[in-house]
C-alpha cells in the first residue's frame, strides 16, 4: 500500500502541497484530478523522490521513501512517467528502454560493463523488451530510431514502455494525454486498463477528468494544494462540485 | 627564411598531431566532467601533472616502468574520486560561477601540494621503448611519439566502447542529457558524476604519463596543458567529442607549424590565440553566418 500521510511540500516560501493524505491499494487504478497549479505534479514528484516533503510522511510497503533519493525509489519499484515524457531523445528508442532496464543491472559489472547487445539477448531482459513491444508494437518497428524523431503519441508510450521495462509495482503518470489526439488518449487510457487488470497499481494525474474517471477505481480532486473531493468513480461522477468545476456539468 | 620540403611539412605535421593528441585526452576529461556533472573543471591539468609526477616517484622506487605508469594513472584516478567527493560533491547545488572557482582553488591547492613535495626542480622518465627514432613515410620520429599516438587512438577506441555500447556507459550520457530523467531510471546520479571525474582524472594522467619522456615535468606543467584542453573543449563546444579530437590535433599542428617557422616562442600564443578566434566566431556563430538558424 502507498500511504501519504500529511504531506507539504514547498518551492522555497511557496506552499505547493499543502497537508495532504492519500492512499492507495495494490492493484487499484486510482485517479488525481484538480486544475493547473493544483500542487499534483508537485505530490507526483515528492511521491518519486524528486522532490522533498517540507513535512508528513510517504510510505511504500515498509519503506519511508520521503527518506529515499530518487533513484533508490525507482529501484524499490515505483516509477513515474514524467510531465512531458523526458526522453533521452538523442537516443535511440531501444537504448531509452534498456536504461528503462538499468534497475535489474545495479551493481552486476558483467551487465554494466559487457557489450549492450549480450544484454538484450539474455532470457529475463529478452523477454521484459518482448513483452512492452507487444504492448506497443510500433516501438520494435522504430527500435534503432532516435526517440526525438517519434511523433507525439510514440513518445508518450515509449515514455510508458520505458517505465514498464522497470517491473514496476507501482506506475505514477503525469498528464499522459497531454497533447495528444483522441484517439490516441483512448488507446492510452486503454492500455493502463489493460495493465491494472494484470495487477500493476496506478496513479494517474490528469486534468482531463472525463477521461481519467472512464478507467479509474476511485479518484482525489486537489485545488490549490488540498484535497477538496475524494470518491468512488460513480461518487466522484455523481458529486455537484465536479461537476460544476470540472465535467462541463448541468 | 629557410625553404621546406613536402616531407618536413610531413615532420611538422605528425610531431604536431602527436602533441595535438595530448590536448585531445585532456579535453575529453573536461567535456566528460562538464557533461554530467555541468562543471568546467579547471583543475584538469593538474591531473596532467600527477600523472606524469607519480609516474616519476613510483619509478624512483625501482618499479617496472610498466608498473610505475600503471600506478600512477590508477594514483591519479583515486586522488580525483577524493577531489570529486571533497570539492565538487558537497557544493553541487552552486551556481556555475561558484563551481568554477572551486575547481581553481583546488588546481592551485594541488599545485601547492606538489611544489611542497617536489620542489622546483624538473624530472625526467625514460622514454617506454628506448632507441633510434623511426622513420614513417619520410617523417623521423621518437618512439615516444608513436607511443603517445598510440595510447591516445587506444583510449579514444575504448572511451567510444563504454559510452556507446554498455549499460553503464548509456548511463553515463542519460545523466548527461536529462539528469532527472537519468534518476528516475533508477541511476544514481551523483555516482555517475564521480566516475566521470575519476575517469577524465584518468585520462589526463594517461596523457600525463605518455608526454613525460619527451618533456621535463616539474609542479607547474599542468596550468598551461590545462589551458590548452581548455580551449580544445571549447573548439568542440563543451560536447561534441569528435569535434574535439579534430580540434586538439589541429591545435597540435598549428603549434607545431608555428614553432618550426616563426619561433619557438610563439607556440604558447598560438593556443591562446586559437581560444579568441574561437570564442569570437561562437558569438557570432557559424548558423548566423550562413543566414540559416535552426
Amino acid at each position: 500500500m502507498l500511504r501519504i500521510e500529511g504531506v507539504s511540500v514547498c518551492y522555497g516560501r511557496i506552499q505547493a502541497v499543502r497537508e495532504v493524505s492519500l492512499s492507495l491499494q495494490e492493484g487499484e487504478l486510482v485517479a488525481l484530478l484538480g486544475p493547473n497549479g493544483a500542487g499534483k505534479t508537485t505530490l507526483l514528484k515528492a511521491i518519486a523522490g524528486l522532490l522533498k516533503p517540507s513535512s508528513g510522511e510517504i510510505w511504500w510497503r515498509d519503506w519511508q521513501l520521503s527518506l529515499l533519493p530518487a533513484h533508490q525509489v525507482a529501484r524499490l519499484g515505483i516509477s513515474l512517467v514524467p510531465e512531458g515524457r523526458q526522453l533521452f531523445s538523442s537516443m535511440t528508442v531501444q537504448d531509452n528502454l534498456l536504461l528503462g532496464d538499468y534497475v535489474h543491472h545495479v551493481g552486476r559489472f558483467k551487465n554494466l560493463l559487457g557489450p549492450k547487445q549480450w544484454l538484450i539477448r539474455r532470457p529475463e531482459d529478452q523477454q521484459r523488451l518482448a513483452e512492452v513491444y507487444s504492448l506497443f508494437p510500433r516501438l520494435q518497428e522504430r527500435r534503432e530510431q532516435r526517440a526525438g524523431s517519434l511523433s507525439g503519441g510514440e513518445q508518450q508510450m515509449l515514455a510508458i514502455a520505458r517505465a514498464l521495462m522497470s517491473s514496476p509495482q507501482v506506475l505514477l503518470l503525469d498528464e499522459p494525454s497531454t497533447g495528444l489526439a483522441p484517439m490516441l488518449v483512448r488507446e492510452i487510457l486503454g492500455l493502463l486498463e489493460h495493465l491494472r487488470e494484470r495487477g500493476l497499481t496506478i496513479f494517474l494525474v490528469e486534468q482531463d477528468a472525463h477521461a481519467a474517471l472512464r478507467i479509474a477505481d476511485r479518484g482525489y480532486v486537489m485545488e490549490t494544494g488540498r484535497i477538496v473531493d475524494e470518491g468512488s468513480r460513480k461518487e466522484l461522477l455523481a458529486s455537484p462540485r465536479m461537476r460544476r468545476a470540472y465535467l462541463g456539468g448541468l | 627564411m629557410p625553404l621546406y620540403e613536402a616531407k618536413d611539412y610531413f615532420q611538422l605535421f605528425v610531431s604536431g598531431a602527436s602533441s595535438g593528441c595530448i590536448y585531445v585526452l585532456i579535453a575529453l576529461g573536461l567535456i566528460a566532467i562538464y557533461n554530467v556533472t555541468g562543471v568546467v573543471n579547471l583543475a584538469q591539468g593538474e591531473f596532467v601533472m600527477l600523472g606524469a609526477m607519480f609516474a616519476v616517484l613510483f619509478r624512483g622506487f625501482h618499479l617496472p616502468l610498466g608498473t610505475s605508469l600503471l600506478a600512477a594513472v590508477l594514483s591519479v584516478m583515486l586522488v580525483g574520486a577524493f577531489v570529486q567527493r571533497v570539492t565538487i560533491h558537497p557544493a553541487r547545488h552552486a551556481p556555475p560561477v561558484t563551481l568554477i572557482i572551486i575547481t581553481i582553488g583546488t588546481a592551485i591547492t594541488i599545485r601547492g601540494l606538489a611544489l611542497l613535495f617536489w620542489g622546483t626542480t624538473p624530472y625526467s622518465l625514460p622514454e617506454f621503448s628506448p632507441g633510434p627514432p623511426v622513420q614513417v613515410a619520410g617523417a623521423v620520429l621518437s618512439r615516444q611519439r608513436l607511443w603517445i599516438m598510440g595510447t591516445a587512438m587506444l583510449v579514444l577506441l575504448l572511451l567510444y566502447l563504454f559510452f556507446e555500447f554498455t549499460l553503464l556507459g548509456r548511463a553515463v550520457r542519460a545523466c548527461a542529457l536529462n539528469r532527472v530523467s537519468a534518476e528516475l531510471m533508477g541511476v544514481d546520479s551523483s555516482l555517475m558524476a564521480l566516475l566521470a571525474y575519476v575517469l577524465s582524472a584518468g585520462m589526463s594522467a594517461v596523457a600525463g604519463v605518455v608526454m613525460a619522456p619527451l618533456t621535463l615535468v616539474s609542479y607547474d606543467m599542468g596550468l598551461v596543458l590545462g589551458l590548452k584542453g581548455f580551449v580544445v573543449a571549447i573548439m568542440g563546444e563543451m560536447e561534441n567529442a569528435p569535434a574535439a579530437v579534430v580540434g586538439g590535433i589541429l591545435l597540435g599542428v598549428l603549434e607545431s607549424f608555428a614553432s618550426a617557422m616563426i619561433s619557438s616562442g610563439f607556440k604558447d600564443a598560438i593556443a591562446f590565440f586559437v581560444l579568441f578566434v574561437v570564442l569570437l566566431l561562437r558569438t557570432v556563430r557559424f548558423r548566423d553566418l550562413l543566414g540559416r538558424r535552426t
